[in-house]
């Protein structure tokens, strides 16, 4: 305390971040005692009662939040502005911003073609949206006559037998009559997880970088600009940034991630499955791979207990049955894997996800 | 000088031969790039003109009994063969010495290096191209032969292949014998080279080429068929699951001093003279290298300076014991810097002529090299990014325990108030956990504690403007540095992709990322000179 009375408010507010972690650091280095309760000690509910329960829940402020959106709205002009002279519109702050970014496009981009990514989503095929966007572009060059019929057999129509590149260099190198011609792009949580990985940023950011593209995105995790460099941020993107706090609650980007507190639903997702795969050892996520191959090629029956313990043994995975046994204790724990009797009374050993969500949880923890 | 045009041309053919695309190279290289004629079963021969086998053995000095081995298990004329295993470091002579025999021997070979056919593919369709005796050329659209891409095609075409081959060969055996002709025999095998071998090994994850490539002498069992693996590297390097017939290893040892002092004696003009050149510079070099090129490569140049001092540039004049003395003091300067440089591909190159020709010593140079070094960095970053840098090459090499010592303005004065005069058992103890903290290499950190560290080393500097800074919008942490926030992970990740700084994984929201500065002590003190930052006293001493 008497430490505390010495500080100027100065050193106070200039030093808050780094003090907070240092004597954060300090404090789980030095005191040794842990919490006892587990999550397990909760009384979970079902899935679909828990959310009716949250439906219920009423928001306090209801009026000031309106307010607040109604006082962005005098902003649009100017967005739609920045939007014309080449910027990307980058919305960030507390709240879902979801709502204010399609008011945005159905009010102010009526006269441009609007392409929606959602990026809460799980899986996003970013090829599908390039070419809708390369397709779009190539009705307007048809309906501008631009391409005569002389010139139609050379230029290539759209399609998915295209690489990537040559469809971003066909939206880089169109050529519009109409100078204020562009196509808008919104990307709902540009750093969610179906983009989050960094070729799909490199292909984000290539494709703001295209003349007749342009890009309205928002952001939610206070880490995303590591997901771009300078050269991204300010050439490709050309970002500019606005601070829009909604205090919306993420209704509906809260949907696809798993609940703690439900009790135990159908299917484990891609993320949670690949979440505790990376917090474990190398070998186990070799022996959870193995099991996943045998899942994906025999998808009707399990794999023998014995099995497994045999192509463990080959790879040098693992040691001896106890090992294994530890390791798939560890997956039943955390409801990666269940036990089946087979026909002929063997123990075998599933993985309840789907076959696509399995291959995807292989891509993740190679 | 007829004897050393005829010796000459051994070795620029062999390099030619060795470095040439898989298909072998003939001698006849005008009359084929005018004419393009359809090949040949002669084109499967080595070509040149005929040598003999004590030729190779002394152009190739200190390899009689590696020569002799090689022409042993090759035996004489249409024997069967088990397949040899050539290896040895690299420049010990084993792709040129294995030409040479098949051009003394005058025997077909399929000659393919593993370095220029970098993946299966390319190596099959090589083979069969050659066997199948195809040029690409306009006619048939630049393609292949044949088009395999899985061993098992592979094989059925190889077999097929070999079989025309030797059907060709037993007829032109049969030709030469009814005519009673015997100078131009080249028998019934054919020889399968594989140069470069040890490179296969990284080509599949799976290996299943390299099996089949040793499995081949069982897979034709074709006594006509000889195999031969030129490797770098030892047999026991090749690990395989599967059986196979062992090829007989053969080793070429280094090179010693005396093997080197022959090789480079010879096409030169004045034998006497560079062998006192030799005299008081081989002993030196050999110490760092013994590869015949990179040693003939640095030896080049020097052997040039030594001849300055004489009138005729060292073309005739048989030297005496003063003349030697004399030499000897005007090459000794050169010697130390010249060995520095032997493995260093110089951008001087063309400074260094213009450097000799105004009579300056390279050592200048390089002095006026180091000081530049010292004054200013070789890049420009921003202020900030200069920080960062800083602040992660403190987060990786100091322990995180020391960081509110360090970094905590108001803990640090107190600590640094509290501290005793450590024993002498305590200092030597601390002493060798730097010197551990400094062998193991720099550590990891999170991005909290780098941006903890940057917070502090920011607002230590006096007067933090910056361009950057001018940018109002940014994501910024409540009740933090506002506009700053977004602009520091923005560089964070330009430095991450210049290789400043390491980052554990590929997404840096997911998990926990843990980062690692790469940067060397002496760029971390040139970047916090040119920031007037008193590095060394953030850094952990005992």
């Amino acid at each position: 305390m008497d430490a505390n009375g010495n500080w100027e408010e100065d050193d106070d507010e200039e030093f808050e971040f780094s003090r907070n972690y240092f004597l954060a650091k300090e404090l789980a280095s030095s005191s040794a005692k842990k919490s006892k309760h587990k999550l397990t000690d909760i009384d979970v509910v079902d899935e679909q009662e828990l959310r009716d329960a949250a439906s219920k829940i009423e928001p306090n402020h209801e009026y000031e939040i309106t307010l607040l959106l109604d006082s962005y709205k005098t902003m649009y002009p100017e967005w739609i502005f920045a939007l014309r002279c080449g910027f990307g519109l980058l919305m960030y702050g507390f709240g879902s911003k979801k709502v204010l970014i399609e008011d945005f496009a159905s009010t102010e981009l009526t006269e441009y073609s609007v392409v929606v990514i959602n990026g809460y989503l799980q899986t996003i095929n970013l090829k599908q949206v390039v070419i809708a966007l390369a397709e779009v572009l190539w009705d307007q060059m048809k309906a501008k006559q631009r391409v005569s019929h002389r010139d139609l057999p050379k230029s290539q129509q759209p399609s998915n037998s295209q690489s990537m590149d040559d469809l971003l260099t066909f939206l880089d190198q169109a050529e519009i009559e109409d100078g204020d011609f562009f196509v808008c792009v919104v990307i709902h949580n540009i750093d969610g997880p179906g983009l989050r990985d960094s070729e799909t940023q490199r292909y984000l950011a290539r494709l703001a970088a295209c003349a007749r593209i342009r890009v309205v995105a928002s952001i939610d995790h206070v880490n995303a600009p590591l997901f771009w460099d300078k050269n991204m941020a300010h050439t490709q993107f050309n970002w500019c940034w606005y601070h829009v706090p909604t205090f919306a609650p993420y209704k509906v980007e809260g949907m696809f991630y798993p609940m703690i507190l439900a009790h135990g639903s159908a299917s484990q997702t891609v993320k949670t499955a690949t979440i505790v795969l990376l917090s474990l050892t190398r070998n186990a996520q070799s022996v959870f791979k193995i099991l996943a191959e045998h899942q994906l090629s025999h998808p009707d029956e399990g794999m023998p207990i014995s099995d497994l313990y045999s192509v463990c043994r080959e790879r040098f995975l693992v040691s001896s049955q106890i090992t294994l046994n530890s390791h798939l204790t560890e997956f039943k724990d955390h409801e990666l894997v269940k036990i089946k009797k087979h026909s002929d009374g063997q123990d075998c050993l599933h993985i309840p996800l789907t076959a696509e969500a399995l291959q995807k949880v292989v891509l993740e923890i190679n | 000088m007829d004897e050393d045009k005829t010796q000459q041309l051994p070795r620029r053919m062999t390099r030619s031969s060795a470095s040439s695309s898989p298909s072998t190279s003939n001698n006849i290289v005008a009359a084929k790039v005018t004419s393009l004629e359809p090949l040949t079963i002669n084109d499967l021969l080595v070509g040149g003109d005929p040598i003999s086998l004590d030729d190779i053995i002394s152009s190739f000095p200190g390899r009689s009994s590696q020569i002799l081995e090689v022409v042993r298990h090759l035996g004489p004329l249409n024997s069967p063969m088990l397949p040899l295993f050539v290896y040895g470091s690299s420049s010990t002579g084993k792709t040129s010495i294995i030409l040479q025999l098949f051009r003394h021997l005058n025997r077909p070979i399929v000659f393919s290096s593993c370095r220029t056919c970098y993946n299966q593919n390319i190596l099959f369709e090589s083979i069969l191209n050659q066997l199948l005796l195809h040029r690409k050329n306009a006619a048939n659209g630049y393609l292949n032969a044949k088009r395999c891409e899985r061993p098992s095609d592979f094989v059925n075409f190889l077999r097929e292949a070999l079989t025309n081959v030797i059907s060709n060969l037993k007829e032109k055996s049969e030709k030469l014998i009814s005519n009673e002709m015997t100078q131009g025999k080249i028998g019934n095998m054919i020889y399968l080279v594989f140069d470069n071998f040890q490179l296969v090994r990284e080509w599949d994850k799976s290996s299943t080429i390299l099996p089949l490539l040793f499995n081949l002498y069982d897979l034709l069992n074709t006594p006509e068929v000889g195999l031969i693996f030129i490797s770098s590297t030892s047999p026991d390097t090749f690990y395989s699951n599967m059986g196979y017939v062992e090829p007989i290893p053969i080793y070429f040892p280094d090179y010693t001093e005396e093997d080197i002092r022959q090789i480079l004696l010879r096409n030169q003009v004045n034998q006497k003279l560079y062998s006192s050149f030799l005299d008081v510079s081989l002993k030196s070099f050999c110490g760092i290298t013994k590869q015949i090129d990179d040693l003939s490569a640095a030896l080049k140049p020097l052997y040039e300076k030594y001849c300055e001092p004489l009138s005729d540039k060292g073309k005739g004049v048989a030297p005496n014991q003063e003349m030697k003395r004399r030499l000897l003091a005007h090459i000794n300067p050169h010697i130390a810097s010249s060995l520095n440089e032997i493995f260093k591909v110089s951008s001087l190159s063309s400074t260094e002529v213009e450097t000799r020709k105004e009579e300056k010593w390279k050592g200048n140079l390089r002095r006026l090299e180091q000081s530049k070094e010292l004054v200013s960095l070789d890049f420009h970053i921003s202020t900030s990014a200069k920080y960062l840098l800083i602040s992660a090459f403190l987060a990786s090499r100091n322990p995180a325990t020391l960081d509110a010592s360090l970094f905590d303005s108001k803990g640090g004065s107190d600590n640094r108030k509290r501290k005793r005069k450590p024993s002498e058992k305590a200092q030597e103890r601390k002493e060798t956990l730097e010197q551990e903290l400094l062998m193991k290499g720099p550590g990891t950190f999170p991005l909290e504690r780098l941006l903890a560290i940057f917070q502090c080393l920011v607002s230590v500097a006096e007067e933090p403007s910056d361009e950057e800074e001018q940018n109002n919008d940014g994501l910024g942490v409540e009740g933090g540095n506002g506009g700053l926030m977004s602009d520091i992970l923005l560089q964070l990740s330009s430095l991450c992709n210049s290789n400043f700084i390491f980052k554990g994984r590929s997404c840096p929201i997911e998990g926990s990322t843990r980062y690692r500065s790469t940067i060397s002590e002496d760029l971390a003190l040139k970047v916090a000179r040119s920031l007037e930052f008193p590095l060394s006293k953030y850094l952990y001493r005992s």
